[in-house]
């Protein structure tokens, strides 16, 4: 193995994968692996729960804590960004002694930044995927390594496409790792947009920031509400409608197809749902509250 | 108890939740499990877990899951 060390950064499922994988292969060898997480991860403590049953060594804090500890690694390191939401100092990035690579869910260099997953969804893409590639001083701009595609349908959401982005990424991980620990392997460099003119999401920014435009045609509606769909995990918060003047936010939603469209009524708010008929679908929130906005 | 069954055998249906007690410090139920077991259960009961919920007494059996389930449900 070309590293001294490996550190895995990250957290969820694709990092403990990632984890059990180098322990493997660093036991074999007199090199070091460790996995550092932040604890402020919703699903942290799942993560812990693995990485005990796995014997795998880890260390959890904060940002600062992870990269003093990156900086303090003697020897080549290897560190591995699986679901990290920080971005490495220039410092470390600088480093000559450090190589990093980071999984992003998406084929860069589509949908640089935050929740690519959600964005892949919302402006309609056709194909979605992972790309495991090198990082650089500048957001996900740095050399492919590896990409996997998946196809979109008309009804996954960002919590469905996320859960097939890490199993994938996870293949293409083996993958690539059966040489890239031994040898370089070939890279591509980011081809087609400027990286200086990528516009780049940020982990506050939300699909039309969050607003469901009654404007929109009936697949707009269905893309937006599927992109704002992570389930429990919430990740870009609940969706939100304004009527009249009033802004509601609703918890859940449903979309069903119409055997004939129903062109006399747009909209109609009930009780316990909100009705919004496009085309042949009819879009039913519920759970829904008034908003002060 | 019935309802949640049929929920946890969908999602695993490999697993025997009627005698498996080590669920979560198994290992057997992952983060993906998680994710939709909570929303599986607040949407069919009608309750608000959390992930902040998500502990070994509350998820390591079908059984305790389901204490857990009837206590949500007695509290409103």
């Amino acid at each position: 193995m070309r590293f001294q060390n490996v550190i895995i950064v990250g957290s969820g499922q694709l990092a403990l994968w990632c984890a059990a994988y180098i322990k493997e292969k660093t036991e074999s060898t007199n090199n070091t692996s460790y996995i550092y997480f932040d604890t402020s991860d919703k699903i942290s403590v799942m993560m812990e729960k693995g990485l005990r049953l796995q014997k795998i060594k880890y260390e959890c804090g904060n940002k600062n804590f992870i990269f003093e500890k990156i900086r303090k690694t003697n020897g080549y390191t290897l560190v591995i960004s699986a679901i990290n939401p920080f971005l490495f100092p220039k410092d470390i990035v600088k480093d000559k002694k450090i190589e990093i690579i980071n999984c992003h869910q998406s084929l860069l260099p589509n949908h640089p930044g935050r929740n690519a997953e959600a964005w892949a969804i919302f402006e309609g893409d056709k194909v979605a995927g992972v790309t495991w590639h090198k990082v650089t001083e500048d957001v996900d701009a740095g050399n492919i390594l590896i990409q996997k595609q998946i196809k979109l349908t008309d009804e996954i959401t960002s919590c469905q496409l996320f859960k097939k982005q890490i199993n994938i990424a996870y293949k293409a991980f083996i993958e690539l790792m059966s040489e890239f620990l031994n040898q370089q392997v070939w890279e591509r460099v980011q081809e087609g947009k400027d990286i200086m003119k990528r516009k780049i999401h940020y982990s506050w920014e939300v699909p039309n920031d969050g607003y469901l435009d009654l404007k929109w045609d009936s697949k707009k509606i269905s893309a937006f509400l599927r992109a704002m769909d992570y389930g429990v995990l919430c990740i870009l918060g609940y969706p939100k409608i304004v009527i009249n003047g009033q802004e509601y936010y609703f918890k859940k939603y449903e979309i069903e197809k119409l055997v004939q469209p129903n062109v006399d009524v747009v909209l109609k708010k009930e009780e316990k749902q909100i009705l919004i008929y496009r085309d042949n679908l009819e879009f039913k929130l519920l759970q829904y509250s008034k908003n002060k906005r | 108890m019935k309802e949640l069954m049929v929920i946890l055998n969908e999602l695993r249906p490999e697993v025997d939740f009627s005698t498996e007690t080590n669920l979560l410090d198994g290992g057997i139920l992952d983060s993906f499990d998680m994710v939709s077991l909570i929303g599986d259960i607040n949407d069919t009961f009608e309750v608000e877990l959390t992930f902040d919920d998500i502990d070994a007494d509350n998820f390591n059996s079908a059984e305790a899951m389901w204490s857990m389930i009837e206590r949500l449900k007695s509290e409103g």
